[in-house]
């Protein structure tokens, strides 16, 4: 009878975890601190709500799994609207708020957030900025980050100030990982297998006995081999 | 765009499950209401049993159904009581009909708590 019942929490879980991931693969792909204010919300909710039928085997686990994707809808829902309001938006996830303009802090736009000096002083170190002195524009977002634009004599040099010509770097995308080749790629980059195995025949190796391999379009390859086994 | 294809798929399943919970609950609401009314009006005592015993059968076939969408605890409940009806018909009328009265409230209180109503949504 135990064994049944463990056995009923363990079956539940493994389809309450299909539902849920499907549920926020549906959503879309957002980092925690990068969400907006609506979708922290349903993700919260979705776990609380997903527990549920986890912890009282008595409840109908399509209460559950309804409860997750009506979220969803509405999440979807909400979101494809704020694309086309921008009205909408703003009541969804506020706007984002100018704290610090021409290098003078904003005390008014501070009190209106709700954000202390020592919470300016904190977001600003998170962004590598230890003198109020060097920022020409700070603008709290939404989610809570702040952007922030130094002085021009306080940015870092670019090859551009110092009338130096570079070259543009193409982009490196990973070709081969864990010793499966990745075709897509292969069409992003607009390079062949033969290329790769060129690249492959230099060092002596094969695909599988690459740990990761990156190529750009000018066919520049590096290489990352598995560990020996003992 | 896929998400907004995603959202209605999601829509037309809801739907289709929430019609399906409409359609399941209200026809064993109906059947075993029905049943259990024959069986308070059932004088004959050996079709009393009959019609307890093809009652309790009715509820077990359709207990896995209605265990998807009806929390389980109510669905035990009126087991029991269909247990007890089954060793009552024959005895104490008095105790019989009693729980006759007890089966069909607990069935009344799955089709009111299933339903859209401020008692459930609120």
């Amino acid at each position: 009878m135990c064994g049944d019942i463990m056995t009923v929490t363990l079956i539940r879980t493994a389809i309450m975890y299909i539902f849920v991931t499907i549920g926020i693969r549906v959503m879309g792909k957002r980092q925690i601190g990068d969400m907006q204010p609506n979708e922290l919300v349903v993700t919260l909710l979705i776990s609380e709500i997903a527990a549920i039928p986890l912890q009282d085997t008595t409840q109908p686990l399509l209460n559950g799994i309804v409860a997750i994707f009506t979220l969803v809808i509405i999440e979807i829902l909400i979101s494809f609207a704020c694309l086309k309001s921008i009205r909408l938006r703003r009541l969804m996830n506020g706007k984002s708020i100018v704290i610090i303009k021409n290098g003078v802090v904003d005390e008014s736009a501070m009190r209106k957030v709700r954000m202390t000096v020592i919470d300016l002083v904190e977001l600003l170190r998170d962004r590598d900025v230890f003198d109020l002195s060097k920022v020409a524009y700070a603008v709290l977002e939404v989610n809570g980050n702040l952007s922030v634009l130094l002085k021009s004599e306080n940015q870092p040099l670019t090859p551009k100030d110092a009338e130096i010509t570079v070259t543009d770097s193409p982009m490196h995308l990973p070709v081969i990982t864990d010793g499966k080749l990745i075709d897509e790629t292969l069409g992003e980059l607009e390079i062949t297998k033969k290329d790769i195995d060129k690249k492959l025949k230099n060092e002596n190796c094969g695909i599988t006995d690459v740990f990761l391999m990156t190529m750009d379009r000018n066919k520049n390859a590096n290489i990352v081999k598995k560990e020996e086994k003992k | 765009m896929s998400r907004i294809i995603a959202a209605v798929a999601l829509i037309l399943i809801m739907l289709g499950l929430c019609i399906s919970d409409r359609i399941i609950i209200n026809n064993s609401y109906n059947e075993l209401y029905n049943m259990v009314n024959e069986c308070e009006k059932t004088v004959d005592l050996k079709e009393n049993k009959a019609k307890t015993s093809e009652m309790k059968q009715t509820f077990q076939e359709t207990e896995g159904l209605l265990s998807i969408y009806v929390n389980h605890d109510i669905l035990d409940e009126i087991g029991e009581s269909v247990a007890r009806l089954e060793s009552l018909s024959g005895l104490s009328k008095t105790d019989y009909l009693s729980e006759c009265a007890s089966v069909k409230l607990k069935l009344d209180y799955i089709k009111k708590d299933s339903g859209v109503n401020l008692h459930s949504v609120f």
